[in-house]
């Protein structure tokens, strides 16, 4: 599904080149992230919705190509992307099953943008046009395809160097996601075992 | 005896997909029912599910459902279980599509939808009917210009709703588990669709949040 696609080419791309910029400023200086891990909330709006949908969990990146994205609430799941294969597990009645109902074949892509942005070619993606202003920071796709689910991402930086405090991912008319991030690590020792299995 | 085996699997066949309703005895007007009015839910609510879903050519996946009710108007989400949006739409009357991407914009599918969500949450528009089966399980059965409509309650309480189409055929089956009263309605922590047929699909749905008085 491009759905996926769309998810693991911004998730680890909307926390690594912020890193980068936040240390960086306008003028961006390679950040060497080697692994990030840190705890996010996650609002779901949507034209119909009363009130919006949240979720939290965590997630794990190490370099150059491995990724734990994990929703503890309000259901358990994880996706995991370990050296170009991606897999998606939700828990039922007490164990992990994987979810096959998706295509994984956009992973050579995904690692291109994430490697490239680890070494500071930020602006330079082919993916997104990239604006900045401040702490904000906004990216609108140039791929049509990519256009059809996502109009626009805006990344709030931190005042500390380094941090992200929100990315809000925009799909069209009052449908957005909010990443709220919390407990940033950098470069924490990390079992490599967690990207292998859920 | 070859003919006449495949006859009697004609003739059973035939006996099985388009049977209709069984028959009710001793029917009397139940307006007022407890079972028949605690299996919808009444006024405004949200529901958020996760929704296992097989379709009858084996596809199958995980989505998020989101139905929204506030009177006569029915809003319904898919999202992928990361958040992103699939297929949004509502129906006040009239049904309209907000966003629907493939495969969720084929023809159809946002009227299939529509008709789930009804089936599980909103009563249909007649004076229900109350009687027993030949089994002895009693039943509120609906019936108007769409088709039949029958609330029983499983063994533990949670209502069962079997629907048919005007023409008599089987239609869809929904089975709650794990049932409590709130509000007045039998809120079920999980739910199964069965909607038969040639494009028949099998949705499990987990309950993640229901609010009312939205």
């Amino acid at each position: 599904m491009r759905f996926l696609r769309v998810f693991f080419l911004i998730v680890p791309g909307l926390i690594l080149p912020v890193i980068a910029l936040a240390a960086g400023g306008s003028a961006v200086q390679p950040v060497r992230v080697q692994a990030v891990q840190a705890d996010f909330s996650q609002e779901k709006h949507l034209k119909i919705l009363v009130r919006p949908l949240i979720s939290r969990g965590r997630f794990l990146f190490k370099a150059p190509d491995s990724l734990r994205w994990e929703y503890t609430s309000p259901f358990h799941s994880v996706l995991l992307m370990d050296k170009g294969r991606v897999r998606k597990f939700i828990e039922k009645n007490g164990r992990f099953v994987e979810d096959t109902g998706m295509r994984l074949d956009a992973m050579q892509v995904v690692m291109t943008e994430i490697s490239g942005w680890l070494d500071g070619r930020f602006t330079d993606n082919a993916a997104f046009a990239v604006t900045r202003d401040g702490q904000a920071v906004r990216l609108v796709p140039k791929d049509k395809g990519m256009a059809v689910f996502i109009s626009a991402i805006e990344l709030k930086l931190s005042d500390r160097p380094g941090l992200l405090d929100s990315v809000t991912i925009h799909e069209g008319e009052g449908a957005f996601t909010r990443l709220i991030f919390s407990g940033a690590a950098f470069n924490p020792p990390i079992d490599a075992g967690l990207f292998a299995a859920p | 005896m070859r003919s006449c085996c495949a006859a009697l699997l004609l003739l059973v066949l035939c006996a099985c997909t388009a049977s209709g309703p069984p028959g009710l005895d001793d029917p009397r007007a139940c307006a007022d029912s407890r079972n028949c009015a605690s299996a919808f839910p009444r006024g405004s609510w949200q529901f958020v599910h996760l929704i296992e879903f097989s379709l009858a050519d084996g596809a199958g996946g995980t989505v998020i459902g989101v139905t929204v009710l506030d009177g006569q108007t029915i809003k319904c989400a898919l999202t992928t279980t990361e958040g992103m949006t699939l297929f949004e739409a509502e129906s006040a009357g009239s049904l309209k599509v907000l966003r629907a991407v493939s495969p969720f914009d084929k023809p159809g599918f946002a009227q299939g939808l529509l008709a789930d969500v009804r089936t599980i949450f909103v009563r249909p528009q007649a004076a229900p009917l109350c009687g027993m089966l030949d089994e002895g399980q009693s039943v509120c059965r609906y019936r108007n210009k769409s088709g039949i409509t029958d609330v029983m309650s499983t063994e533990d309480g949670c209502p069962r709703i079997t629907t048919w189409t005007a023409a008599g055929l089987p239609d869809r089956t929904i089975t709650a588990h794990d049932c409590s009263l709130n509000h007045g309605y039998q809120l079920a922590r999980s739910l199964v669709l069965q909607a038969v047929g040639k494009g028949g699909y099998i949705l499990k749905m987990k309950l993640l949040r229901a609010q009312q008085g939205m």
